[in-house]
């Protein structure tokens, strides 16, 4: 049994033109100190699905399916017991640090909070913890940042500090959302290397959502593409990435300018992503797929092998990998 | 034969310094440092992309340019003729010549106006002879070459999505037939599939209106695509200037070297060890005796910290300020 398991995950919000399905029928698995990504666009469901797993989506909202942490099953837990886990056993980091961190408390403060709360440390020695967990996110001279406001801080820094934060229990699992998309890229690396030292060193397992596919590549070994709150492709990263089953995730490929590439010109995808209050009946990419045929509009596809643990919802899995693939071409 | 087409930006020595508020009423006043003697010349129907991290100036270089914010020295000529030396009257009737692109399609559209309305704005400023039939007939022709109908013209901003909702902001620019289109980080708040749709869009107006762009981004391989010529500033400098060909083959400035370098690459085989700069971008409210990259430089040297680099050219059109070129 896998570590977490994530099995038909729907999530849907009340509206008045009807239930927005946010997220459909999502399942994965992962491992201990697997990397795993979630890519996709917005409205994707990527960060819904994190949400989900962190217990944090508003009231009101209908939520089925099962996500069992080493056999829990989270779902069934009430609040109390939920925030027990929440912080301690899957942490999570945010896309922007300055909305999620407290503005009006020291950066010390926040930190010490989690490990009093689920570690039971008392205030000294929580003290001493996060001085080393402050030194160790590369903040250095941890007693200046101890001491400092969030405004007082750089966006690098401040992402660091939420990264200490969510690292001080020691979790199983580390979400981190869309960590750089706020960031510079020179800055990017640096971050990405410390989540990516981070996990490695205690063999945590990380989920990354991401929208940006190169940061997607360098940093997990597993990939998920999603597409109107549905998982249309996933696979090893490689092997995603290099076959390009899915004709979004070919769509998505040639769509993104790449560096040395030139003036080449961009092949788009025609079109804009359905509304999940009123999804079509068949395969949600139909509308501006190039291959889409009569059945596609009427029959929602399943999940098809492509290659060992590597599958794609397309019922035009033949014609779609028959073309050569964008991701051979640098 | 080629002849060089004619400067549509002229830019010597932009220098642009913001005033801080004092902390107390003995403390000696602060100035940011934002843009420090910045030249550079646009030609017309070519693409000029400045890039850099947040906080290097190019934001404010954009609004420099378009006369949106004073100049503390330098001059500007755009078209010849001077934004910041016009009365108001002169200035208003000028900037039917240059448009701007904001990156925020949800912020930069009226949500109580009509398209029509938001596009025709500048035409009312610039244009004010042209009739109601005229205006109209302009207005559905833009919205044509941006890729939507004349019918939308009646609709409101929020009917739109985020990559149409930037198309109408790339109508508008276009309603008053400018030479020059300042466009600010016009992609990033863009999707993978709508960025590329609007990338090919402001391509295709170049090659049909010979529009010429000042583009600001902060994505370089955005700006690979869109610009024939790529400025790369920091700490409110240009440290290397060239043909997008040139920068992006053989970069000459350690700064340069960096950012490309930092960029994630969508193959995975290609996993590498990345050689990432230390820290961020220092307080723009000092001026730096050395080179302003000395301090994240990996090769800086002593001379670096003394004294600042002259600009050298690599080979013609192509040049930085660094020691080591």
């Amino acid at each position: 049994m896998s570590m977490l398991e994530v099995d038909r995950l729907t999530v849907a919000f009340p509206a008045p033109a009807g239930p927005e399905r946010a997220v459909r029928d999502v399942s994965f698995e992962l491992e201990r100190g697997e990397t795993l990504g979630i890519v996709g666009e917005s409205g994707c469901g990527k960060s819904m699905t994190a949400l989900a797993l962190m217990g944090l989506l508003p009231e009101g909202t209908d939520t089925q399916g099962g996500i069992t942490l080493n056999g829990r099953d989270l779902r069934t837990l009430d609040e109390e017991a939920m925030c027990r886990v929440r912080g301690n056993a899957i942490a999570m980091v945010f896309q922007e640090p300055m909305t999620s961190l407290n503005p009006v408390r020291a950066i010390g403060k926040q930190v010490v909070e989690p490990l009093m709360l689920h570690l039971g440390l008392d205030r000294g020695q929580a003290k001493v913890e996060t001085l080393s967990l402050l030194e160790r996110v590369g903040l250095v001279d941890p007693r200046r940042f101890y001491a400092a406001y969030p405004h007082q801080l750089s966006g690098g820094q401040r992402q660091r500090a939420m990264i200490a934060m969510a690292l001080s229990c020691r979790p199983e699992v580390l979400i981190a959302d869309e960590p750089t998309t706020a960031l510079d890229v020179t800055v990017q690396g640096q971050i990405l290397d410390l989540i990516r030292d981070a996990v490695g060193e205690s063999r945590m397992s990380l989920i990354l959502i991401s929208h940006d596919l190169g940061v997607i590549a360098e940093t997990v070994d597993r990939v998920i593409v999603m597409y109107g709150g549905a998982v249309v492709e996933q696979g090893p990263t490689w092997d995603v990435f290099t076959r390009l089953a899915h004709p979004y995730t070919r769509g998505l490929f040639a769509a993104m300018p790449r560096l040395g590439e030139g003036r080449r010109r961009l092949r788009t995808i025609p079109g804009t992503v359905p509304e999940l209050a009123d999804l079509p009946t068949g395969c949600t990419f139909a509308d501006r797929c190039s291959l889409a045929r009569e059945t596609c509009h009427s029959q929602p596809p399943d999940m098809r092998p492509v290659g060992e643990s590597h599958s794609a919802a397309c019922l035009r899995l033949d014609a779609a990998t028959a073309t050569p693939s964008f991701g051979s071409r640098r | 034969m080629t002849f060089p087409n004619p400067p549509v930006v002229d830019a010597d020595g932009l220098t642009r310094h913001y005033m801080l508020p004092r902390e107390s009423l003995t403390a000696a006043p602060q100035r940011v440092f934002a843009l420090n003697r910045v030249s550079l010349t646009v030609r017309a129907g070519r693409s000029l992309g400045v890039v850099g991290e947040s906080g290097c100036g190019k934001s404010t270089l954009a609004r420099c340019v378009m006369a949106l914010e004073p100049l503390t020295a330098g001059t500007l000529r755009i078209l010849g003729k001077d934004p910041h030396a016009m009365r108001s009257r002169a200035l208003r009737r000028h900037r039917q010549n240059f448009q701007m692109i904001f990156q925020d399609p949800f912020g930069s559209l009226d949500p109580r106006h009509t398209v029509g309305r938001i596009v025709s704005e500048p035409l009312e400023a610039a244009e004010k002879r042209l009739g109601p039939d005229e205006r109209r007939g302009r207005v559905r022709e833009v919205l044509e070459a941006v890729g939507l109908r004349g019918a939308d013209m009646s609709k409101y901003p929020h009917e739109f999505s985020g990559g149409q909702r930037q198309r109408i902001a790339i109508a508008r620019a276009l309603t008053t037939r400018p030479a020059l289109i300042v466009a600010d980080e016009p992609v990033s708040a863009l999707d993978v599939s709508v960025r590329a749709q609007v990338l090919n869009l402001l391509r295709d107006l170049q090659d049909r209106y010979g529009v010429t762009y000042l583009l600001i981004s902060h994505d370089l391989s955005a700006v690979e695509y869109a610009c024939h010529q790529i400025a790369v500033m920091y700490m409110g400098r240009i440290v290397e200037y060239g043909s997008t060909e040139a920068i992006l083959a053989d970069a000459a400035h350690p700064y340069t070297r960096a950012l490309l370098d930092a960029v994630p690459r969508s193959s995975p085989e290609r996993r590498r060890a990345r050689t990432t700069l230390k820290g961020a971008v220092p307080s723009p409210t000092e001026i730096v005796s050395g080179c302003p990259f000395a301090a994240r430089c990996p090769l800086v040297e002593p001379r670096c910290r003394l004294q600042a680099p002259e600009w050298r050219e690599v080979m013609p059109g192509h040049g930085a300020a660094c020691h080591l070129v």
